[in-house]
């Protein structure tokens, strides 16, 4: 897969696992290993640079807080967070119709 | 691998930079080590190998040292990068001024290069230019026209003189230079005076020793002979005053008194010298030309002075020290002023003096005044004043020669005006202002009633007029004396010197 079109897609599906509430980066990594049915099974330390990168964007803001003993950072949506992620919800499935137009996939072809 | 750090997070992290957040570093490391123990303890529960587990954890993150070294550069980047931006501006900025200054430093080098050769350059040719001159022949400086003139002072025996001598341009239309100069004689009694344009001077030579003076107009022009020598005297003798004065038959009755300040004169070689300053004497002739008295102050000797009656003329012009009468003759009994002897030998006949109605009479005099009524006569420019006849009664007052206001008759004292009626005359002097601003104060009054007794009245009242009260009491005193020798025997030759109204007994 391409790599601008993946860390896109997963910049987007990072910000639709935030969107659900407060979450931590090793829940985001495992929710979209479990949504996408293991197709997305990347190397979890990749995650937190695009994770910091959303933050310094504006996208996102984190908070600390105490877990087991360990301090755990949460991150949630920001609204300039939920209006990237609407835009890029408008943008996937423009782009994923004209493809699935395109390969015919829209009226059941295989 | 340490116990409280499994995976070595910080093994790739930079040092501390100055600019570092404080928690950036614990941050991330925190936060990927919550992720990995996460990670772990699912590893854990799933084999019970905890060295497997650790090894499977690492496989599905990565190298967390390297993405602790990731996380901490992204935050940093931008920080480091304008540090290093900064940096990197100012070694430019160094090294730009430092190009500059190296510029600037050689360029002025060059210039300094270039102004040395055009100084030297300019050097040559100035040398080129002065060597071309000195075989040029100068120009004269002072026009071949101007008079290259020395004054030589000697006396009567050719014998230097020592003096200075002054010269001053008399003519303001010149086109020449304005000359003014003053020149010490030197051992030889020669005044260098330069070279001097054509034109009228003034020139002047004062003797200090004897304390006079000579002056001259004379024409500077081409030809004239630059060496101008002035006869000097070598003293000042006492002068002796002899008045040589033939009035005519109508001036001899009635008889007259004239007043007359006299200033002396020396001459020598036809040249006038004035003594510094000038001695001055106030003298009573009557029309005999007989001297009455004189003021006390004057070193002066009075001389009868009475000549040979000729042609109708009153002259006074003594040989040999003539005097310059430089104030009026009053001729109290006559109702008549004599004015401005400014010259011996002057024309004075009875009609002029007696049927004098305008300013424009033949006296010779400076007239700057002018008659306003039949009673008033404004005297002339040395004194100006007013004239009136009231019945037998003859009253002038005079103001100073610097002032040019006129006393009408309101500003004649009442005492005066309401005087003695058979007063058959009344002359009325005036003190003397202190300056040109202000109208005499003061009047001292003279006069015979209509029996020959003598009136005399002294009015001052400002202090400030004293001086000119003492000069009153010594006209009066000369008055008195010649009323009391010709007029009024009975009189005592002693004055009295009481002030105010004086009437003398009978």
């Amino acid at each position: 897969m391409d790599v601008k079109l993946l860390n896109g897609t997963v910049e987007m599906m990072m910000l639709d696992v935030i969107s659900g509430g407060p979450t931590y980066g090793y829940e985001i990594v495992q929710t979209v290993f479990s949504r996408s049915n293991g197709q997305f099974e990347l190397k979890e330390g990749s995650l937190y640079p695009a994770l910091h990168r959303l933050e310094r964007q504006g996208f996102l803001e984190a908070y600390w807080t105490e877990q087991d003993g360990r301090r755990r950072k949460y991150y949630k949506l920001t609204a300039a967070g939920k209006k990237a992620l609407a835009d890029r919800r408008k943008e996937w499935k423009a782009f994923s119709t004209g493809v699935n137009g395109v390969l015919g996939l829209e009226y059941g072809l295989t | 691998m340490p116990l409280d750090d499994p995976f070595d997070l910080s093994a790739d992290l930079p040092p501390p930079h100055d600019e570092e957040p404080d928690s950036l570093r614990q941050d991330i490391l925190d936060e990927l080590a919550d992720h990995l123990a996460c990670a772990l303890r699912r590893e854990t529960m799933i084999s019970s190998d905890t060295s497997q587990a650790q090894t499977n954890v690492l496989q599905r993150f990565g190298n967390p040292a390297k993405v602790a070294r990731k996380l901490w550069w992204d935050a940093m980047w931008e920080k480091i990068m304008m540090q290093r931006i900064t940096l990197v501006a100012s070694l430019l900025s160094v090294i730009f001024v430092a190009c500059i200054g190296v510029i600037v430093a050689r360029t002025t080098e060059r210039v300094k290069d270039s102004q040395q050769f055009l100084l030297a350059q300019q050097k040559l040719f100035n040398e080129s230019v002065l060597e071309q001159l000195k075989t040029v022949t100068q120009p004269n400086v002072v026009p071949n026209e101007w008079v290259p003139l020395e004054v030589l002072l000697r006396d009567e025996s050719d014998q230097p003189v020592q003096g200075t001598v002054y010269i001053r341009t008399d003519d303001k239309t010149s086109q020449h230079p304005q000359i003014n100069l003053n020149a010490k004689t030197n051992e030889r009694g020669i005044a260098q005076m330069g070279q001097i344009p054509w034109g009228n001077y003034q020139f002047g030579v004062v003797l200090d020793d004897l304390k006079i003076q000579t002056t001259w107009k004379e024409l500077i022009r081409p030809g004239t002979s630059p060496e101008m020598k002035i006869i000097c005297p070598v003293s000042v003798p006492e002068p002796t005053f002899e008045a040589k004065f033939d009035p005519p038959e109508e001036l001899i009755s009635p008889q007259r008194f004239y007043l007359a300040k006299i200033r002396q004169k020396l001459q020598g070689e036809g040249r006038d010298w004035d003594i510094l300053p000038q001695p001055e004497v106030t003298a009573i002739l009557d029309s005999q030309g007989e001297c009455l008295g004189q003021t006390e102050s004057s070193q002066w000797q009075m001389k009868r002075m009475r000549g040979p009656v000729s042609d109708g003329r009153i002259s006074i012009n003594p040989p040999g020290s003539p005097p310059q009468i430089v104030q009026d003759i009053y001729s109290p009994r006559a109702n008549v002023i004599l004015s401005a002897f400014k010259n011996s030998g002057m024309p004075l006949t009875a009609d002029n003096m007696f049927g004098r109605q305008s300013p424009r009479d033949p006296f010779d005099y400076e007239d700057s005044g002018r008659q306003e009524n039949g009673d008033k006569i404004v005297l002339h420019s040395f004194h100006t004043g007013t004239m009136k006849l009231r019945g037998n009664r003859f009253q002038v007052t005079l103001t100073s020669e610097f002032n040019a206001k006129i006393l009408n008759e309101d500003q004649v004292p009442k005492e005066l005006a309401q005087s003695d009626p058979k007063l058959n005359f009344l002359v009325s002097l005036p003190l003397l202002p202190l300056d040109s601003e202000n109208v005499a104060r003061g009047y001292y009054s003279i006069g015979l009633d209509s029996e020959n007794r003598l009136q005399l009245d002294i009015n001052s009242t400002d202090p400030v007029w004293e001086g000119f009260r003492r000069e009153s009491q010594e006209y009066a005193k000369l008055f008195y004396k010649m009323f009391a020798k010709k007029e009024t025997a009975s009189q005592s030759d002693e004055f009295p010197a009481s002030e105010g109204f004086i009437r003398p007994s009978r």
